[in-house]
């Protein structure tokens, strides 16, 4: 099982929220995908979400199936609202300047090793 | 690489196609496709329609990679092989899918 | 004299719904004429005419033995059989209904069997009263108008029906159309109810992300609708009611892969085409039930204590 820092430092990602332990909290899987209804079918448990999803719906959706944390990829303008509503709910959010493809091909060695 | 010369477990080629697989772009958003990905990819999606082949298509994909198994329906299977893309599904999730890609193809 | 033991498939969920935790006991007439064998078919003919009513149980030790009807009366007319005792007239072989049942059983009873009327009997089988389609039919107007009334003051707190003594969280919330912003209010007050029982995490993920695909599915695909949340002891129940347009083919739309989102739907991340078959399987009963141009109510329970905290422990 992976912690959440190195996951997050292999992505080069930067910190929108990190309530306090986030970097240890446990990650079991890592699930990609930019469709609500794709992320609900989901499985595993302790997941690490991949989206390019920005809508408030990505957090509740992460909420939903108890999601460790979600890393938003492919973007650079995050809306604040996003960050905020995170905060509130208490959900690590990073935000990767990788694609999606690219930040699971770094992720996977990782995964694999755990 | 060529479509045929794709191989990993969990992965089953439908419809092969001449052009060769450069590299991959893992989306599901069309929009983000018609962004980023670039001429000679593998587009890695769960979205099996019609759609995904047409945006394919203009981008300059080289084959789409559909995850979770999904059942590709005869006319994603036509479009596919009117706009010479291969087509490939994958009994894995984005992730896992992407991941094995990557090492197939050796980035 | 046979107790009624029907299931409940032939009723609309609707209703089902409206019916709720209901018992017969909650609805039935307890004043109750009844006379017993030894009275004459004129005795009969007089009390239903001073009272209005056109059907009357015969008793023996308060145990129901036969009914008469006005139909009955109305041959005890033409053969002159109006001084006989009714225990030669009567209809026997008459169904009864339980007390403790639910409300339910009562309107299958009314659409298997001819009769207008039902004994009801209670457990040591004595007659205490009588049910007809009125007190359903009002039962149900009642709990509607209350339900509604409720919804209109409490911006959607509606309390649960006073007989539904095991109720632990009751709440109704309303969904409009393209709101996508209050989808999954519900399910996350859902989780935040189970986790502070103690609920299994995976039980309570199932029942969060079926509430949730419901709530969606309100919002993507109706016109507007309700979401109910009922937790009790041993399970959640949820139901989604929408005010149309419909599903013209529910086994298409329980089909994976199907959906009829638009581009701006699938631009929010849905409609995938998995919602449906998605809720079906993380329920452990699920029911759907559409009419084109009226609406479709969806219902899914989750038992709560199931086998998964046993296996959470076991891994």
């Amino acid at each position: 099982m992976n912690k959440l820092k190195p996951l997050i430092d292999v992505l080069s990602a930067t910190i929108l929220n990190g309530p306090p332990g986030w970097e240890d909290r446990e990650v079991r899987g890592v699930f990609a995908s930019d469709l609500i209804s794709d992320i609900l079918v989901s499985d595993g448990e302790e997941t690490l979400l991949l989206t390019s999803l920005l809508s408030d719906q990505v957090l509740r959706t992460a909420d939903v199936i108890g999601a460790v944390a979600v890393v938003l990829v492919n973007r650079r303008h995050i809306p604040a609202a996003l960050t905020k509503a995170a905060t509130k709910q208490g959900l690590p959010l990073f935000s990767a300047p990788l694609s999606k493809f690219n930040a699971c091909v770094r992720l996977g060695p990782l995964m694999e090793m755990a | 690489m060529k479509a045929s010369e794709l191989k990993f477990p969990g992965l089953e080629c439908i419809r092969p196609s001449e052009p060769e697989i450069s590299g991959g772009y893992t989306s599901d958003l069309l929009s983000d496709v018609m962004a980023n990905l670039k001429e000679g990819d593998a587009l890695i999606t769960i979205q099996a329609h019609k759609n995904t082949i047409a945006v394919a298509a203009l981008m300059g994909a080289s084959a789409v990679i559909f995850c979770h198994g999904r059942v590709v329906s005869p006319d994603v299977l036509e479009a596919a092989a009117k706009e010479n893309i291969s087509v490939f599904v994958s009994t894995g999730n984005q992730f896992n899918t992407t991941c094995a890609f990557a090492k197939a193809l050796g980035e | 004299m046979s107790p009624v033991q029907q299931p409940e498939e032939d009723i609309s969920l609707r209703i089902q719904e409206l019916a709720g935790n209901l018992k017969i006991r909650d609805v039935m007439t307890r004043h109750v004429f009844a006379v017993t064998r030894t009275c004459t078919m004129r005795d009969v003919q007089t009390i239903m005419k001073n009272n209005a009513i056109s059907g009357i149980p015969v008793v023996d030790s308060n145990h129901v033995v036969g009914m008469v009807s006005v139909h009955d009366i109305m041959s005890a007319f033409e053969q002159d059989w109006m001084a006989d005792a009714v225990a030669d007239h009567m209809t026997t072989g008459v169904r009864t209904l339980s007390e403790e049942q639910p409300l339910s059983f009562a309107m299958s009873a009314f659409s298997k069997f001819p009769y207008r009327r039902f004994p009801v009997v209670n457990r040591k089988n004595e007659l205490v009263g009588m049910v007809t389609l009125r007190n359903i039919n009002v039962a149900l107007i009642q709990e509607l108008s209350r339900q509604l009334a409720t919804m209109e003051t409490e911006g959607g707190r509606v309390t649960p029906p006073a007989s539904s003594d095991s109720c632990i969280f009751y709440r109704t919330y309303r969904l409009a159309r393209y709101d996508f912003e209050s989808g999954g209010k519900a399910s996350a007050e859902l989780r935040e109810q189970l986790r502070v029982r103690g609920v299994a995490p995976k039980t309570i993920r199932r029942a969060a992300v079926a509430c949730y695909e419901l709530e969606i599915n309100i919002i993507a695909h109706s016109h507007g609708g309700t979401l109910t949340l009922y937790i009790d002891r041993d399970c959640v129940r949820i139901t989604a009611n929408d005010f149309g347009p419909g599903i013209p083919d529910v086994e298409q739309a329980m089909t994976e892969g199907y959906s009829t989102a638009n581009d701006w739907i699938r631009s929010q991340g849905f409609g995938a085409g998995m919602g449906l078959p998605n809720t079906k399987r993380l329920s452990d009963e699920f029911a759907i039930q559409s009419g084109v141009d009226m609406g479709t109510m969806i219902k899914s329970i989750v038992n709560l204590n199931t086998s998964e905290e046993l296996s959470d422990e076991s891994k």
